[in-house]
C-alpha cells in the first residue's frame, strides 16, 4: 500500500495523541481498526508519535506513548493533549446526521442523541435552520420491524417498471435510503434470489405468520442494477428536460442544445411517464420498436378524456 | 538532527506541539533551530517554515504572526486549536456514533470527526445517503451568521437571505428570501452554479418560528407565486392509497366502490401539475376545471401528433 499524504496522517495523529491518552492502554489492533488503518501503519502511527514533544525532547518533554508487546502504552502529558475542532465539514456532517435522525424518531425528544447534539452545540449551533426530510413512507416502520424479528411479509408491490401490481412473499433484510428513497432488500420467495423495494410503492403490507432467523445485511451497492433482461435506450432530449439526468444515475451527455441519454430498462412504463413529462420534443433514438411509444402512450392517455 | 531523518509529518507535529504550548509567541529563529527536520541554513529554512504554515492551514490549523521582518512571533491559539471538552457520556457517544454511522454523506468519511468528539468511530455502511456538497458548510455558517449571499441562479443576481438549508428528496435547497424579487424563494444548491459571496453577519432577521421544512411546497403543482385554482382529479383504485398519502386524507372529495378516488388539489403551477399527474400515468386523470383539462389534453394531442 503506498504511503498516506502528509496531510493526512498530521491530523489523524493529532486525534490519536488524545485518544491513546484517554484510554491508557489499547491493543495495537484496536487502534488500527478504530483508525481504519493497517497493523504497520498503527506501529508506525505510534512509534511517531513517541517521538513528538518540545525542546529539548527529552524525558518530561515527550508525549509518552509506547509500543509494550501489543498494546500501546499512553501516560498522561500536556502535548497535544486534546483533539483538534472540528472542521467546518466534520461539524456540518456530525450536525446534519444527528438532526436527520431525530426528527425521525420525534419521540426521543429528550433522548441521548438529543442530549448529544444539545452539548455539541456549544461547537456546532443549535442546528436551527437545517432541516433534513428523511420522509419515511408509511410502511417504513413495519418493514423495519419485520426486518428486526425475522417476519416474513406478504406484500402488494407497485412494480413502476411494468406499471403493475404484483404479490409477493419477502424475507426482509435491510432497509435504506439512496436518492432520497427508502428501500428494502430482501429475499423474494416467490421468484428467489435477493430483490430491492422501494417502500414508497408497497401498497399493502400484512405478516404471513412465517419467521425466519434475521439477517444482518448490509444495504446494497448502487440504487440499480437493471440485470441481463435489461433493453438499451437511447434518447434525445431538450436541455430543458435536464432534471431527467439529475433525477437518476444514468450516462449522458450534452451537444448542440441536446441531451443524449442512456438508460437501461426493465419496463416500458418508466420510459412512458418520463416521455409523457418532457412532451413532444423528447425522442426514443434507440431502439426503433420504441420511437413510437410517447405517441402509443399519449393516444392512450387522451382516449381517458374522450 | 539531520533533516533527511524528520519526516514532514513529525516536523509539522512538533511545530504544532511548540506553537501550542509556549506561554508566548515564538520568533523564527528558535523554531527552525530547535524543531528538528530544518534546513541548516536560515534562508531555506525560513522558505520551509512558510510552507509548513500554509500545509497547517489548509489542515485548518492557524499559526498566528505578530509583529512583521526580523520581529515577527508565531503561535497556535490553544483556544481556537484545541475542541473544547463536549462532556458527552458514553450514552451520548453511543447515540451520536449510530447517528453518524447510519445517516452519511456520499463519499464521506466520518471517522475522524467521531473520534474526535470521543466517539467510538463509524461502524457498518450508510443507511441514509445524503447528497454532499462541498459549499454546505460555508452555506449553513451564513445561515447561522445571517450573511447576505450574492450568487446568479436562472441567470438572474440574486441578493439572498438565506434563512435555512433544506435536504428533500436527494437534493439541498437554500431556502430564505429574495431581496431581488422581494419574495421568498428555494434554490437548489446544487444548480448554483457561479461563485456564492457571503456578505456581512447580522445581516437581516429570520421571521419567527421560521421553519426550513416548510419553507418548499412538496408537490410541483404548487410550486409557483400566485393565486391556485382547485383541480379534481380522478384516480384508480392502483394507485389511490398513494395518491391520498401525497395529497393528504382532507383532500379527497369522494370514494367509489371499485377503489376509485376523487381528490382536489390547489394548483398554482398547471405545468407540474402535467408533470405530477402523467407520473400515474393511466390511473389519474383531471376532471375540473376545464382550462387545466385543457392543459393535459393539449400537451397528450401534440404528442400524438394531433392537432398542432
Amino acid at each position: 500500500m503506498p504511503p498516506a499524504p502528509a496531510v493526512d496522517r498530521l491530523s489523524r495523529l493529532l486525534v490519536m495523541v488524545p485518544w491513546l491518552t484517554a484510554r491508557r492502554r489499547v491493543p495495537l489492533d484496536e487502534l488500527a481498526d478504530a483508525f481504519d488503518i493497517t497493523r504497520a501503519q498503527a506501529e508506525a502511527d505510534v512509534l511517531l508519535v513517541g517521538m513528538l514533544g518540545v525542546p529539548p525532547y527529552t524525558g518530561g518533554c515527550l508525549v509518552e506513548v509506547t509500543l509494550e508487546e501489543d498494546d500501546v502504552v499512553a501516560h498522561p502529558q500536556p502535548y497535544l493533549s486534546r483533539p483538534p475542532r472540528l472542521t467546518p465539514s466534520q461539524g456540518f456532517s456530525l450536525l446534519t446526521a444527528g438532526r436527520a435522525l431525530l426528527g425521525v424518531r420525534g419521540a426521543e425528544a429528550e433522548g441521548p442523541l438529543a442530549r448529544a447534539l444539545a452539548k455539541l452545540s456549544t461547537v456546532l449551533g443549535d442546528g436551527t435552520g437545517l432541516a433534513v426530510d428523511l420522509q419515511s413512507p408509511p410502511a417504513l416502520p413495519e418493514v423495519r420491524r419485520a426486518v428486526e424479528e425475522g417476519r416474513t411479509l406478504h406484500i402488494e408491490y407497485y412494480a413502476a417498471w411494468r406499471d403493475t401490481v404484483t404479490e409477493r412473499a419477502i424475507e426482509p433484510h435491510v432497509t435504506y435510503q439512496r436518492r432520497g428513497r427508502w428501500y428494502v432488500a430482501a429475499q423474494c420467495l416467490l421468484r428467489g434470489g435477493e430483490r430491492r423495494f422501494r417502500i414508497d410503492r408497497i401498497q399493502h403490507l400484512e405478516e404471513t405468520g412465517q419467521r425466519f432467523e434475521p439477517v444482518r445485511a448490509d444495504p446494497p451497492d448502487g440504487i440499480f442494477d437493471p440485470g441481463a433482461d435489461a433493453t438499451h435506450v437511447v434518447l434525445d432530449l431538450p436541455v430543458s428536460a435536464r432534471w431527467v439526468v439529475e433525477a437518476y444515475p444514468l450516462e449522458w451527455e450534452e451537444a448542440d442544445g441536446r441531451l443524449t441519454v442512456h438508460v437501461d430498462l426493465l419496463g416500458t412504463a418508466w420510459l412512458e411517464r418520463l416521455l409523457l413529462r418532457v412532451g413532444p420534443d423528447a425522442r426514443v433514438v434507440e431502439p426503433p420498436e420504441l420511437r413510437d411509444l410517447g405517441a402509443q402512450a399519449a393516444r392512450r392517455l387522451l382516449a381517458e378524456y374522450r | 538532527m539531520a533533516a533527511a531523518t524528520v519526516s514532514k509529518v513529525e516536523r509539522l507535529l512538533n511545530v504544532v506541539a511548540m506553537l501550542l504550548d509556549s506561554p508566548q509567541p515564538v520568533p523564527l529563529v528558535t523554531i527552525v533551530h530547535e524543531v528538528p527536520g530544518y534546513p541548516p541554513a536560515f534562508p531555506s529554512a525560513r522558505v520551509q517554515f512558510e510552507r509548513d504554515k500554509s500545509d497547517l492551514r489548509a489542515e485548518g490549523i492557524e499559526v498566528v504572526t505578530s509583529g512583521e521582518g526580523a520581529e515577527a512571533r508565531y503561535w497556535i491559539d490553544p483556544a481556537r486549536h484545541y475542541l473544547p471538552d463536549l462532556g458527552l457520556d458514553e450514552e451520548e457517544a453511543v447515540a451520536l456514533n449510530v447517528a453518524a454511522s447510519a445517516v452519511r454523506f456520499e463519499g464521506d468519511d466520518p471517522d475522524e470527526a467521531l473520534l474526535k468528539v470521543g466517539a467510538a468511530g463509524a461502524d457498518g455502511p450508510a443507511l441514509v445517503a445524503l447528497p454532499a456538497d462541498p459549499r454546505l458548510p460555508a452555506l449553513y455558517e451564513a445561515v447561522r451568521a445571517r450573511r447576505l449571499l450574492s450568487f446568479a441562479y436562472d441567470g438572474v443576481d440574486r441578493a439572498f437571505e438565506p434563512y435555512g438549508l433544506l435536504c428533500r428528496d436527494a437534493f439541498w435547497y437554500l431556502v430564505g428570501h429574495d431581496r431581488t424579487r422581494d419574495a421568498p424563494r428555494s434554490f437548489r444548491v446544487d444548480r448554483i452554479a457561479g461563485a456564492i459571496e457571503p456578505g456581512d453577519a447580522a445581516a437581516f432577521d429570520v421571521p419567527a418560528s421560521y421553519d426550513p421544512a416548510r419553507a418548499l411546497p412538496e408537490q410541483p403543482y404548487a410550486l409557483a407565486p400566485g393565486e391556485a385554482v382547485e383541480a379534481t382529479i380522478e384516480v384508480d383504485r392502483v394507485m389511490a392509497s398513494r395518491v391520498v398519502r401525497e395529497v393528504g386524507e382532507a383532500a379527497v372529495r369522494e370514494r367509489r366502490t371499485d377503489g376509485t378516488v376523487v381528490v382536489a388539489i390547489p394548483v398554482l403551477n398547471p405545468a407540474g401539475l402535467r408533470s405530477w399527474l402523467f407520473g400515474f400515468l393511466d390511473h389519474a386523470r383531471v376532471l375540473d376545471p376545464p382550462e387545466l383539462v385543457e392543459v393535459v389534453t393539449g400537451w397528450l394531442e401534440a404528442m400524438a401528433g394531433e392537432g398542432t
